[in-house]
């Protein structure tokens, strides 16, 4: 076996332990239930809304484009990779298991490659259900029939893929930042409001800073045009195909910046 | 014998802000089982942190048979640790944490799970393989911290206090089993504040104290480089009083007290050379029938005793 296969194998073994002791923590749980939350929104909206209303496809298409991008998106993902990939590094040192995982023949860097994808695996596994039961649940408004003729449709299975790799690029994206963070944050919650405040500032800031805002970018590959008022990530006119590129550079920056910072790291618990 | 064959600390200091760790180490450890002995907050844990690349020295150099402890790819083909900490990723096994390490190494599941077997065997684990560690006793998790540590055959085993919590069946089973890697020209490093096992297990000592590393060599070799107190000798035989004194004809000799039940006298001497010299003279002379003549202070509670102090203080 050569030594990039070898790596490659060690980052993959990483990334599977990670994964199965994260999914079988019983923190888990708690992520699990809070990526349910807009399901519960969705059939709370088929419950009570008004007959005239459910039988309005068109304006659901909307109403679920807003809920997406502005709710699940912006607080579910986001708040859900927070916690997750904070969680990951730092997660060791606040255990007091980090020594066990530093002890093991592969380089640092590597380490945090295969934590990286072991946490984006857990975020997958949980998000991307929450996100395909939210554009079902959603349209159960218009009844059973209405949502299987929305959903065998071109356009709204291409939708439903849409938002599915929305949510995939968002935990690629996000992810990675805030596993940066964590190599310098305890609490996920610090970082992550200060990218929030970073993400609703990205509009007004220099190109150069401007491109590390995930959301923005995200925001240029939604499927149907949202207006979002003052909390609008505004003025993003990017290519699809850039945004992509854009998110996946601002990912390769951050697991390397998080690589340089777990090789000077020390094992400190006190 | 080269760097590439010993471990090598260099100059080597470690403070925390303005809290000394160690203190201008300068080590060679060569192969078979060293002991390394001090109080509390003498820094032994944070010279095998050092080691191991847990942390990194303010200044100095660390080498592990030739490998810097900033290249983990290649040091932990070679290095197992057992540390000072007894905390594991929550849910895990005796086996899954084995296994894991051992994928690590590179086996493949299959051969992983045979191999952590085998080491949790060595250890007297094999009953609670598929338990989870956070149900294990003290004493199992110290065990399953050594299994861990020694799964992938490493060539240097740097064990911190590895005999804590272990009864002492357990105590005696992970002594011979230290014993047997030494043998095989291991390099084995077993910090304790146990003495008497390290005494036990040990052939050379690392005392240190305040950060500093106070003596360092066989534990004969320490207590003759303490000249300022006394050789004490034990002497078994039929007449003590008698030897005690002819002892107290030379002028060497200090001290002497006879034993509690009379079968022996421990002479203290400033010449322990001169005393064997004549000792043969004097058993000849007075007819005496000597069961034993040993050193009754070459062991490192003395040294430890002598150098910093019963209390881990001078």
């Amino acid at each position: 076996m050569t030594g990039a296969m070898f790596r490659a194998r060690q980052i993959r073994t990483v990334a599977g332990v990670d994964f199965r002791r994260t999914l079988g923590g019983r923190r888990t749980l708690g992520l699990v239930l809070f990526c349910s939350l807009p399901v519960v929104i969705a059939l709370v909206r088929t419950v009570v809304f008004p007959d005239g209303a459910r039988m309005d496809v068109g304006r659901t298409t909307h109403e679920l484009a807003q809920i997406f991008s502005l709710f699940h998106l912006r607080f579910i993902v986001f708040f859900g990779c927070a916690f997750l990939f904070v969680k990951s590094f730092r997660g060791e040192v606040l255990q007091h298991t980090l020594h066990l995982t530093l002890l093991l023949p592969i380089r640092r860097r590597d380490l945090i490659v295969g934590k990286y994808f072991g946490a984006l695996a857990v975020a997958l596994t949980v998000l991307v259900p929450s996100t395909i039961a939210l554009v079902v649940f959603y349209r159960l408004a218009n009844g059973v029939g209405s949502t299987l003729q929305v959903m065998t449709t071109v356009q709204g299975l291409g939708h439903l893929a849409a938002y599915v790799a929305i949510t995939g690029l968002a935990a690629v994206g996000y992810g990675a930042l805030f596993l940066l963070a964590g190599m310098f944050f305890k609490n996920p919650m610090v970082p992550a409001a200060l990218y929030l405040g970073f993400e609703a500032l990205a509009p007004y800031l220099p190109f150069p800073i401007r491109v590390f805002s995930i959301g923005r970018h995200l925001h240029a590959l939604l499927p149907v045009p949202v207006s979002l008022g003052p909390l609008a990530v505004t003025g993003s006119d990017t290519p699809v195909w850039l945004a992509i590129i854009l998110i996946l550079g601002v990912t390769a920056i951050a697991v390397r910046l998080a690589g340089w910072r777990a090789q000077g790291f020390e094992v400190d618990y006190s | 014998m080269t760097e590439a064959e010993r471990i090598v600390l260099s100059g080597v200091s470690k403070f925390y802000g303005e809290v000394l760790g160690v203190n201008n180490v300068d080590l060679r450890i060569g192969p078979g089982l060293t002991g390394l002995v001090g109080p509390n907050g003498a820094g032994k844990s944070t010279l095998m942190n050092l080691m191991a690349g847990l942390i990194r020295p303010t200044q100095g150099r660390v080498r592990v048979l030739g490998i810097s402890p900033g290249n983990p790819e290649a040091l932990f083909r070679k290095v197992g640790f057992c540390t000072q900490w007894d905390t594991f990723p929550p849910g895990a096994t005796g086996q899954s944490l084995l296994e894991d390490t051992l994928m690590m190494h590179g086996l493949a599941r299959r051969t992983a799970r045979e191999r952590a077997m085998e080491a949790l065997e060595t250890v007297g684990l094999t009953a609670a393989a598929g338990r989870r560690i956070d149900a294990y006793s003290k004493g199992m998790k110290q065990r399953v911290k050594l299994a861990n540590a020694l799964c992938h055959s490493p060539q240097v085993l740097i064990l911190d206090e590895p005999l804590n919590g272990l009864d002492p069946q357990g105590r005696s089973e992970m002594i011979d089993v230290l014993k047997e890697l030494a043998g095989h020209g291991h390099y084995i490093l077993v910090s304790s504040h146990i003495l008497h096992e390290v005494d036990l297990i040990s052939d050379t000592i690392i005392m240190m104290h305040g950060g500093r590393v106070v003596a360092e060599g066989t534990i004969r070799d320490v207590r003759q480089e303490i000249v300022d107190q006394p050789v004490q000798i034990l002497i078994r035989c039929d007449r003590p009083k008698r030897v005690a004194a002819r002892a107290f004809e030379m002028a060497h000799v200090v001290g002497a007290r006879i034993l509690d039940q009379g079968g022996g006298v421990v002479v203290s001497t400033r010449d322990g050379q001169a005393f064997f010299a004549e000792l043969p003279h004097i058993v000849l002379e007075e007819n005496l029938a000597v069961e034993t003549v040993v050193p009754a202070d070459e062991d490192v509670r003395a040294v430890y005793d002598y150098l910093i102090g019963p209390e881990g203080g001078p």
